[in-house]
């Protein structure tokens, strides 16, 4: 069930009328019940059963290694439990790419035998709560963190709709009191969590979806574009997964703030980062913090002899592995790679840079720091290409021809059509209008910091100044947005 | 709670109104799809000859040059299935129907409205025609374009049709026989252009629909054999701009399908597709005829299919559009 559908505009309510009317003690069962409808009606019945499996692996292990106290032990039950996760996700998302790839070697070498290459379920949501449950096993297994006895509140800790299928990918030290809390109906949580899920879905649907229609046909045939169209495409597709991306968070933030419930903020106008590492602290960042914790800091211990080399070589493994959660394919993990070296590349030239700033008189000025921010976007926006293409050999193209032809269309912009063709997209002026304004508004309110005081600063202001722009939202989406359930970029990691 | 619920349906309330406005200014407006269907329900029992199809045969057949009554039924990327349900709901209605001419262009094989990115247009067949999309269609239950115009006709044109006081006709080149006139260009015609409306051909339709397909033609000449009906294949003209950039095999499996029809039901086939009497001046883009085009080709499948029948079947009165 995707946010922006009808189905879910049925379901909420009814979600939270059976949650309002059921006593304290059974509303775990309906909102679990929620996320298991909600699940299921992807359609996959799998996937309720891979997610029972992980509920169910997650809390024997964590609940026996809580108790445990032989070390030996508790490493076999924290090995037993993230194995068999890992196990899940491995299966689901990348066996096939394993077999695939084997195949091609076997032909490469001349052997005619191949694996068989059979279609696997679609794994929705699967990296997100496989994550969360590693995380909550690390957490006990280090002791910073205790078991849920109750199965009923940890499988809903796994389950919880809103962030079931894109996470964010929460802490169970964050949620699991949150959801143990006691409900009372709560008017200011309540709007907020309206207002906020109307953004959202103002940001999927005004501009996400429209922008695909500039993005897709551009980044689905790159062979027929050189130059400015490819240029131009990369730059919406920036816009777009970002629209997309948080417009689902603040869509899932918003429907669990109606339940009295706080869930990470994944996004903080991560494209005006002033640098790669600092856009990862903005952009998804309950992965990013999952990443920073589990994985690279225990690397970066692990290489701590070798200074900058070492959190070079923990920086470049730990995106890799970022690369290869979103997806079994070798586009995604050029993709963290590719971030992992501008981070590792920063750490050396970082010295250097201070200097040159220093030297020209920038440093600490506005115009570093918008010069930064413009390097930054570009640097994400070129690895963005990596992630968009459908393949290796279309991503290269679109890199080697990024700037082929550009003078020339440059030369001849009044020329007929060239303006449409090539900055348009092909698509009509009064569509690129809108997805202008539209960008102009979102960027605004991110450039507004910090979205807290932004919802409190609205609510702060009288009502003829609050419901118009309340109107503003509502009518944005009515009228300008695209029709149709279109799927968020999200749901395949 | 209570304050809540009060500013919720004072908020919403203003939004209900003009949503019901819009839905019913909406449902006013003709297009290609109501205006059709009131036309056709019209003249039902006096149509001698019916002509199904997706857009070649919607742009491209005049009804009123025909010999005979007839009536136009196909519409913009109209695939079979379609074409055979509307006939096996109006069939029984139709006591004077003696032809139906199944336009079979070169993707109708592959193509399949209710998986296609025009499965919009099956919410108007549901909304119109009350024929909901096929077993292999997407979900259309909680799907809010069936029930709303404002999400079918999209936020943005609805507001556009409002601004204009729904002073709007969204077919109006449409004939009461159900031809739709094409007196402007649909795109530009060149090389270029062909071969990129054949890579969207190709995009759009997979070789995975061919059986599924076949099996409802099947279904339907047998149905219309069964009432004494003659089903007549037609592949319309397209310029050489689109046809040179063909697959051969698909036009080789395309026949190899036409030809096991025609062989079993003893259906005649009239193959257009590479016709040289059609020029650039009859086309409205690479591949549609437009109005000019359209009269050529209804005056040369008027003489070739009902100009030749021994014994003349149909009777010989004249049009009545």
């Amino acid at each position: 069930m995707s946010f922006n559908s009808l189905d879910y505009l049925c379901f909420l309510p009814i979600v939270f009328v059976l949650f309002y009317f059921t006593r304290d003690r059974w509303r775990w069962a309906i909102l679990l019940a929620a996320g298991y409808c909600f699940y299921g009606a992807l359609r996959e019945p799998g996937l309720i059963i891979v997610l029972s499996s992980v509920i169910l692996i997650t809390y024997v292990c964590g609940k026996m290694l809580d108790t445990c106290q032989d070390p030996f032990r508790r490493g076999v039950l924290f090995w037993a439990g993230i194995t068999g996760n890992l196990l899940i996700l491995v299966y689901l998302k990348y066996f096939m790419f394993f077999i695939k790839n084997l195949n091609f070697i076997l032909e490469l070498v001349s052997v005619k035998f191949r694996f068989p290459e059979f279609a696997m379920i679609v794994s929705i949501g699967v990296s997100y709560y496989v994550f969360q449950a590693i995380s909550y096993l690390i957490d006990i297994y280090l002791e910073t963190g205790k078991s849920e006895t109750h199965l009923g509140f940890f499988a809903l800790y796994l389950g919880f709709f809103p962030k079931l299928l894109q996470g964010p990918i929460e802490r169970s030290s964050d949620l699991l009191p949150q959801l143990r809390t006691a409900y009372a109906f709560d008017y200011d949580n309540m709007r907020t969590g309206l207002l906020q899920f109307g953004w959202g879905l103002y940001k999927k649907v005004v501009i996400a979806d429209r922008l695909s229609a500039f993005v897709n046909p551009v980044y689905d045939d790159v062979h027929s574009f050189t130059g400015i169209p490819l240029i131009m495409a990369t730059y919406f597709y920036a816009m777009q997964l970002y629209c997309d991306f948080s417009g689902y968070t603040d869509m899932a933030l918003g429907t669990a703030r109606i339940f009295n419930i706080r869930l990470t903020q994944n996004f903080n106008s991560p494209y005006f980062a002033t640098s790669v590492a600092e856009f990862w602290r903005r952009w998804h960042i309950s992965f990013s913090r999952w990443l920073l914790d589990y994985l690279f800091k225990p690397l970066q211990m692990h290489f701590r002899d070798k200074r900058n080399v070492g959190t070079a070589l923990a920086l470049l493994i730990t995106f890799t592995v970022c690369g290869i959660w979103h997806g079994a394919s070798w586009n995604f993990i050029l993709w963290g790679v590719l971030h992992g070296l501008y981070m590792a590349c920063s750490l050396f030239y970082k010295p250097l840079q201070k200097r040159i700033y220093k030297k020209i008189g920038l440093e600490k000025t506005g115009t570093q720091k918008t010069w930064q921010v413009l390097v930054t976007f570009h640097l994400v926006c070129f690895s963005w290409i990596f992630f968009r293409a459908s393949s290796l050999s279309d991503s290269f193209y679109v890199v080697t021809h990024l700037f082929s032809g550009v003078g020339e269309t440059l030369r001849h912009i009044n020329g007929k059509g060239v303006f449409r063709h090539d900055f348009q997209l092909g698509q009509r002026g009064d569509q690129l209008a809108i997805i202008l304004l539209s960008l102009a508004v979102m960027l605004y309110v991110s450039f507004l910091k910090n979205r807290r005081s932004l919802q409190q600063g609205l609510f702060d202001r009288p009502a003829w100044f609050r419901w118009p722009v309340y109107y503003a939202i509502a009518l944005s989406v009515l009228f300008l947005g695209v029709p149709g359930a279109n799927k968020f970029i999200y749901f395949q990691f | 709670m209570k304050l809540f619920i009060k500013k919720f349906v004072l908020f919403i309330l203003p939004l209900a109104v003009l949503v019901l406005y819009l839905e019913v200014n909406l449902a006013g407006i003709p297009n290609s799809y109501n205006l059709k269907k009131e036309n056709f329900e019209k003249q039902l029992s006096d149509i001698e000859l019916l002509v199904v199809g997706s857009s070649h045969a919607y742009f491209g057949i005049d009804p009123a040059l025909f010999s005979c009554k007839a009536y136009n039924m196909a519409n913009v990327s109209q695939s079979f299935s379609y074409d055979a349900r509307i006939l096996e709901k109006y069939l029984p209605e139709m006591k004077r129907l003696k032809v139906v001419l199944v336009i079979v262009s070169y993707f109708s094989f592959g193509g399949q409205l209710a998986d296609g990115p025009e499965y919009w247009r099956c919410y108007f067949y549901d909304r119109y025609f009350n024929i909901p999309p096929d077993e292999k269609g997407q979900s259309t239950f909680l799907d809010l374009r069936k029930y709303s115009l404002i999400a079918l006709y999209g936020g943005k044109d609805s507001f556009k049709y409002l601004l204009k006081g729904f002073k709007v006709n969204l077919a109006d080149h449409l004939q009461p026989n159900g031809w739709y006139a094409s007196t402007i260009p649909l795109g530009p015609i060149n090389d270029e252009a062909g071969k990129k409306r054949v890579q969207i051909l190709h995009a759009t339709t997979s070789v995975d629909n061919y059986d599924r397909n076949f099996k409802r033609l099947d279904d339907l000449f047998s149905l219309l054999r069964r009432r004494g009906i003659e089903p007549v294949i037609i592949t319309t003209p397209v310029y050489h701009t689109c046809y040179d950039n063909l697959d051969p095999a698909r036009i080789r499996k395309m026949e190899e399908l036409i030809q096991s029809l025609c062989t079993r039901y003893q259906v005649h086939y009239f193959n257009y597709l590479t016709d040289k009497r059609f020029v650039i001046e009859d086309y409205a883009d690479n591949d549609h005829l437009n109005a000019q085009g359209a009269e050529k080709f209804s005056k040369i499948l008027d003489k070739d299919i009902l100009g030749n029948r021994p014994g003349r079947i149909l009777s010989n009165k004249p049009s009545m559009n």
